[in-house]
């Protein structure tokens, strides 16, 4: 039973065999290890780049943005307002802003746009549109692609030179990403931050409309000015934020409800839209005359001190300023005053009359914000009327967006563009046609002590009304695509705050002068990014 | 015939297996030579590789963060640099694990290289435990709740050495702050110099994690040196170097409108502005490094004659470590 010397061959052949592919096996596993180590290694890397390169494009649509604000919107003569006055629009395209020249013809929009010569974009189709805001930061329905509160524009080929790509053998040149931008106007809601810094400087308190702005009725009855409340809001530095001072009136579907109504990052440079230049320091010279149309200085001087003796220091109104520190340097306590202060002075807040809104409760509520800040009329008899809220109801019922479209041919304004200054919005009677239509006169004459006209109001109103916007907040999105197989590789989103100052963007001119360098009469004074995030698809 | 057979079975002469035995050991030899030679160029690439990635890794965080650096022109302190000069003295993290006694990373001058701007930023050093870096920023994909998505929170970068059992690790930690609800960046304010961001509290949740960071914040491993030069916009709008203004001592700065002097460097100098450009480096220890410099530290290895610890310990370092620099915009400008 011995093996046969053939049979002992036989056997050890066959043990050589599988040991060989043992050995074999082992080297395939150590290869297949490396090779999927490096294939991971590699993706994580090309994704990072992809990421990297999203956001590159993403940054391309805010410089883009920052540069269309700068060409369109940094001249003083210009009038801002939203995309309803000029009716009716796509809703998604409802908070669009455009800019109007002064004179009063076609509005640039601020948005991105497929074909950047067409002068009407919100006429056209959306060729491919994608959203930058939607539900997680306004009350849009999920999933909408048409809702009032959404904002959608148009995406912009990011190409590079055909050379760049290799392989590349079709025609034109190939498009490696995408991007996109939205300017949304913060100037035109409603501010619900209100720091007097100014007065934190030079301890002046002045008297201002902002003490008695009601935002309640946005916040289900909350009172910003109550005591306790002013530290916490003193801290917010972001929309977001205010959930943290009362996560009850500003819960997280109120935050989304107002996204577009109130703001808490608005400043305004004071400048005179009707005659371009900053507005001098003036005092007035009779408290009742400030408004009318014989004195329509609204749009030319602005206040920041109590008046001469001898005139009435309550009834003027003292608007809130923020200081402007250029370079962050605090500016002199002697620049902060006389005619020239404009140069060093922001106004904290400041609200776009021209922004306007066919949702009627939309547009009550932010007049009837706005009238509030007015509600103690005070006369230069001494005596004082409070109005009621039914009377500030009235009145802000009728000052829809009707109104704000209709042409106003003695002053100049045409039908379906906005208010070229605060005086013409004054000349062209609209407030007081408003005061009219309601009984918050009935039973008084044209020579009762206590009769409201539009000149009442605007005494506390005009200094915190504008016409244009110099606050804005812009998204911008960004795709890496692969230009071979048209694919998405990578998304990024961010948005940025891009304020306007008084400083020119060629710093060789005074603020305060009119522009002698070419660069400044073309653009203007400048923007900056005062406020930068990346936000990602859940932020939208 | 089987005579013959049996003669060829007998094996090899001794010619022959002295020949053989001879190229045996010659290719043995050279084979040993070169799989020592590749290991080592293996282990020297390898470590470099990873401590490239590492350190690409920090300074993606920090970019990410810089850019959207939170910045108001305000009394408050919104970014603060402090160059930990000694950290036996003023400056200790007193993390729980923190250790900073017995031989370690020269404190004092020897890890003091400042320069005055004549220096690149990869020559220089920044203290004993480096820079410590803090500010408020916006981080959009933190994992947190919807309302504390992509709000402003504190943020602070510093080195921390820590004992892990007989040796101890070099490690750059990236503490933050939640942005709302209880001891949060919110309820704590915006002034970094404040009481609440200096006084240690390694929490996890607590803005004392800026002073002492939680274990759970560990951003990078074998990092020596960390820094940063700062620019602002000087006169007539050119960008000048304003950090780090001298060659010498532990010094700060500041973007605040403020005065405040910092808790604990009250007799060090202090520099104030806006950021508008910050240059940061890192430096990473190879893994060999790491090794070399452990065992330096732990004695096992010994100083050379005629060689202080100090100058020692930095030319260990510096040949077996990389540094990494990037140039950042934080792009919100101060008005």
């Amino acid at each position: 039973m011995h093996a046969s010397p053939d049979s002992f061959s036989v056997r050890r052949r066959g043990f050589a065999l599988l040991l060989v592919i043992v050995v074999l096996g082992f080297l395939v596993l150590i290869v297949v290890t490396l090779a999927t180590h490096l294939r991971i290694e590699q993706a994580v890397a090309l994704r990072r780049f992809q990421v990297e390169q999203a956001r590159r494009h993403a940054l391309t649509g805010l410089s883009l943005a920052v540069g269309q604000l700068q060409r369109e919107a940094g001249s003083d003569r210009q009038s801002i307002a939203g995309a309803p006055m000029l009716g009716a629009v796509a809703a998604n395209k409802t908070h669009w802003v455009g800019v109007w020249g002064p004179d009063g013809n076609t509005p640039r929009w601020l948005v991105s746009s497929s074909d950047p010569d067409q002068p009407n974009p919100l006429s056209l189709a959306y060729a491919q549109p994608v959203t930058l805001v939607g539900s997680a930061s306004a009350e849009v329905s999920a999933g909408a692609t048409n809702d009032p509160d959404q904002v959608r524009v148009d995406l912009i080929a990011v190409t590079v030179p055909a050379a760049l790509v290799p392989g590349w053998s079709e025609a034109g040149d190939p498009v490696i990403g995408r991007t996109a931008y939205w300017v949304g106007d913060e100037s035109g809601k409603l501010p619900a931050l209100l720091r007097d810094e100014r007065s934190a400087l030079v301890g002046e308190a002045p008297p201002n409309p902002w003490t008695a702005l009601d935002l309640s009725a946005l916040w289900g009855g909350f009172d910003l000015h109550a005591t306790g409340v002013q530290g916490a809001l003193a801290k917010v530095v972001a929309y977001g934020q205010l959930g943290y001072v009362d996560s009850t009136a500003f819960s997280a579907a109120r935050l989304r409800r107002n996204f577009h109504r109130v703001t808490v990052v608005s400043r305004s440079v004071l400048s005179n839209p009707a005659g371009g230049g900053l507005k001098q320091e003036g005092q007035p010279d009779g408290s009742r005359a400030y408004g009318t149309a014989e004195a329509p200085r609204y749009d030319e001087q602005f206040y920041i001190r109590n008046p001469p003796t001898g005139t009435d220091p309550d009834h003027l109104p003292v608007a809130l300023f923020s200081v402007h520190r250029a370079n962050g340097v605090v500016p002199p306590s002697a620049e902060l005053s006389g005619p020239r202060a404009s140069a060093r002075l922001l106004i904290a807040g400041g609200i776009n009359l021209n922004t306007v809104s066919d949702d009627v409760t939309i547009q009550r509520e932010r007049w009837r914000a706005i009238l509030s800040a007015a509600r103690t009329v005070r006369f230069p008899s001494g005596e004082q009327r409070t109005l009621s809220s039914g009377e500030l109801d009235a009145l802000a019922s009728q000052l829809t967006a009707l109104r704000f479209r209709a042409a106003y041919p003695d002053v100049g304004k045409a039908a379906f563009a906005p208010f070229g200054g605060v005086g013409q919005f004054a000349r062209s009677g609209l407030l007081q046609a408003a005061i009219d239509a309601t009984m918050i006169n009935q039973g008084r004459t044209a020579l009762s002590p206590d009769r409201i006209d539009q000149a009442d109001l605007l005494a506390t109103l005009a200094p915190i009304l504008l016409v244009r916007s110099d606050t804005f907040l812009v998204r911008a999105y960004g795709e890496a695509r692969d230009p071979f197989r048209a694919e998405s590789l990578g998304e990024a989103w961010c948005e940025a705050v891009v304020q306007r100052l008084p400083d020119y963007v060629d710093p060789a001119d005074d603020p305060w002068a009119a522009p002698v360098s070419v660069d400044n009469e073309l653009l203007g004074r400048r923007f900056v990014v005062t406020s930068f995030r990346w936000l990602t698809a859940a932020d939208l | 015939m089987k005579r013959d057979e049996n003669r060829k079975r007998s094996g090899f002469t001794l010619i022959e297996l002295l020949l053989a035995a001879s190229i045996t050991a010659v290719l043995s030899g050279i084979l040993v030579i070169t799989v020592v030679q590749i290991l080592g160029i293996w282990s020297r690439s390898g470590g470099a590789v990873a401590a490239t990635g590492e350190a690409t890794r920090i300074l993606d965080q920090l970019a990410q963060d810089l850019d959207a650096a939170v910045l108001r022109p305000d009394a408050n302190s919104w970014l603060v640099g402090t160059v930990q000069r000694d950290q036996s003295g003023v400056g200790d993290t007193g993390m729980t694990d923190a250790d900073w006694t017995g031989l370690t990373k020269p404190a004092g001058v020897a890890s003091l290289r400042l320069g005055a701007g004549d220096l690149r930023i990869d020559q220089l050093r920044f203290g004993q435990a480096g820079l410590w870096l803090r500010f408020f920023t916006i981080e959009p994909d933190a994992n947190d709740s919807a309302t504390n998505r992509s709000l402003p929170r504190a943020v602070a970068y510093q080195i921390v050495r820590r004992r892990s059992g007989a040796r101890h690790a070099y490690q750059l930690f990236r503490s933050q702050v939640r942005p709302g609800g209880t001891n949060s960046t919110f309820s704590s304010g915006y002034d970094l110099l404040a009481s609440a961001y200096v006084t240690p509290n390694g929490s996890e949740q607590h803005p004392g994690n800026i002073r002492r960071p939680n274990a759970r914040f560990l951003l990078g491993n074998h990092v020596i040196d960390f820094g940063a030069r700062i620019f602002v916009q000087g006169a007539g709008g050119a960008t000048t170097l304003a950090f780090p203004f001298s060659a010498e001592a532990g010094q700060s700065f500041v973007a605040t409108a403020g005065t405040s002097s910092i808790p604990g460097y009250a007799s060090r100098p202090v520099v104030r502005g806006w950021p508008v450009t910050v240059q940061v480096m890192v430096r990473i220890l190879t893994e060999e490094g790491a090794r070399l410099i452990s065992n330096l530290e732990t004695g096992r290895v010994a100083v050379p004659a005629g060689q202080s610890y100090d100058s020692y310990w930095w030319e260990l370092a510096e040949a077996h470590s990389l540094v990494q620099v990037r140039t950042i915009t934080p792009r919100a400008r101060v008005p």
